[in-house]
């Protein structure tokens, strides 16, 4: 059976509004099956999701100068504030089933979503995004703020424009974009992953798998880049103006590089995976030692 | 995909191969089905982007749209009605969408195909930049277009999206044009330097991302 609530800001709506000074505040919880998904969109604001034991749904929310819109079956919940004038802030704390697959997507509110371990795609436009704990395939990001991401399995797509992106303890390929922020990239087990950002720094610490596909990329940043465990990998390194310091012993193979501008391969151990280096005017950083991802600058002062 | 066609095969659906190239795509063609589909795909994708051009407006793309780009439904949807008088259309987001996809997609194959063989196709060799190189200004051409579409469309939305968010998006472009600049700057000394053409390219998409995703945001009132 589907159910639908709408809360009114500034009337009568639900048995379950409790108006407060200045706010309205709706409560209320609705069953779902497994495999159930959460579909919600906030203007602005904040959207907190947490894991519960549970099979159902729980919705809590502050909000004023807005309507709350919720569509709820056992298979699908909708969630919508839709801002009155123009204007209308929500702060959501909601409680879903673990695993439940979240598509959370805001302007200006910010993201947070913990344990909830599920497929998950959050947006912000100006708010920043964190998740911990997710699997299968798993999108964040954000406009204009940070974008963090932790404990995920499987796939991740992070973007962040202007802020700073970081993910951890990510067992997942990963692909990380920024524009201006710095990405950071530790304890990253993954087949292919990827990073690039424009003018931020780009760092990584994680196993470098054979047969594997590594690629970091900044125009005028740093990259460090430090591999846990065993480097076998055929190493690829593209700089303008920047330079390469290196921990691995680099033996240039006669005829397969360039020296002016910089571009040239070399290969650690049996070369069995692929990692690419490139920054236009940065220096790159390869070194001994995982523990933990941080820039060279980083680790100097 | 060296044993396949690669980037040629954009070049073969554009009809841009000729000679010894074309009948050895063809003769790879006729022996290889995984290519004959890519091909074929690559073709329905450009005959989907044709037939968007003289597609009118319906109602019913709306909601696929705005779950998309996350707009709330009521207040916060840009009305499809005709009579209303729209600061982006919805046959510009999609055309702007599905076009950049396209040309996303094809357009490295395109870019490496050109740098590779040092000549351009007349569409895209008609304004080239003089100050570069042929093949670099063609390849870079080939961006602009796209680029100056979705300016256009991002300065078109400025009144609906958040200023603080603008200004983020503009900050943003400005990193790239001086990292571009940069690159370009660079290739004016080296320009057979398959590292800096590769990250021209690369800089470019991060600009067509960026635009991409501001022309697709939500709006705010």
């Amino acid at each position: 059976m589907k159910t639908k609530l709408v809360a009114i800001a500034a009337g009568f709506a639900a048995v379950l509004l409790v108006p407060r000074a200045g706010a309205q505040t709706l409560d209320t919880t609705v069953a779902v099956r497994a495999g159930a998904r959460l579909e919600m969109q906030n203007i602005s604001g904040t959207v907190q999701v947490r894991a519960t034991r549970r099979s159902e749904v729980r919705i809590h929310v502050e909000y004023d100068r807005a309507r709350i819109e919720i569509d709820a079956s056992p298979t699908l919940v909708q969630i919508r504030t839709v801002p009155r004038r123009g204007m209308g802030d929500a702060d959501f704390t909601i409680e879903v089933p673990t695993g439940m697959m979240l598509a959370v997507n805001a302007v200006s509110s910010d993201i947070d979503v913990r344990d909830v371990c599920g497929e998950a795609e959050l947006q912000s436009v100006s708010g920043d995004v964190q998740l911990a704990c997710a699997q299968g395939n798993v999108t964040v990001g954000s406009v204009s703020g940070d974008v963090t991401a932790s404990d995920v399995r499987g796939r991740l797509e992070a973007t962040a424009i202007s802020g700073d992106l970081t993910v951890t303890n990510a067992r997942a390929d990963v692909t990380a974009h920024s524009v201006s922020g710095d990405v950071v990239l530790d304890r990253i087990e993954g087949q292919d992953v990827s990073a690039e950002t424009v003018n931020g720094d780009v760092s990584f610490a994680g196993p470098i798998r054979e047969g594997g596909r590594y690629r970091f990329q900044s125009h005028s940043g740093d990259l460090t880049i430090r591999p846990v465990g065993a480097l076998n990998a055929t190493v690829s390194v593209s700089t303008f103006s920047g330079d390469l310091e290196s921990d691995f012993p680099v033996t240039l193979t006669p005829g397969a590089g360039r020296f002016r501008p910089r571009e040239f391969e070399f290969t650690v151990g049996n070369g069995n995976a692929r990692l690419s280096l490139s920054s236009f005017s940065g220096t790159i950083y390869l070194r001994r030692g995982g523990a933990g991802a941080r820039n060279e600058n980083e680790e100097e002062r | 995909m060296d044993e396949h066609l690669g980037e040629r095969l954009s070049a073969y659906v554009d009809g841009a191969l000729d000679g010894e190239a074309l009948a050895a795509a063809e003769a790879h063609l006729a022996g290889c089905a995984e290519c004959r589909a890519a091909a074929q795909d690559l073709r329905r994708v450009v005959g989907l982007a044709r037939a968007l051009d003289d597609r009118p407006p319906s109602r019913d793309l709306w909601p696929g749209i705005a779950e998309r780009i996350g707009a709330a439904r009521g207040a916060g949807v840009v009305p499809l009605a005709p009579r209303r008088r729209l600061v982006v259309s919805l046959p510009q987001l999609i055309a702007a969408g599905v076009a950049l996809a396209l040309f996303s997609a094809s357009l490295a194959g395109t870019a490496v195909h050109l740098l590779g063989r040092g000549t351009a196709p007349a569409a895209v060799a008609a304004a080239p930049e003089t100050a570069l190189p042929l093949h670099v200004a063609t390849a870079a051409s080939s961006y602009d277009a796209a680029i100056d579409e979705l300016e256009g469309i991002l300065a078109a939305r400025h009144s609906e999206l958040d200023s603080t968010t603008i200004r983020t998006v503009e900050a943003s472009l400005r990193v790239i044009d001086q990292a571009i600049a940069q690159a370009r700057a660079a290739l004016l000394r080296d320009p057979n330097n398959p590292y800096l053409n590769g990250h021209l390219r690369s800089t470019l998409d991060r600009k067509l991302d960026l635009l991409r995703r501001a022309a697709l945001l939500p709006r705010v009132s």
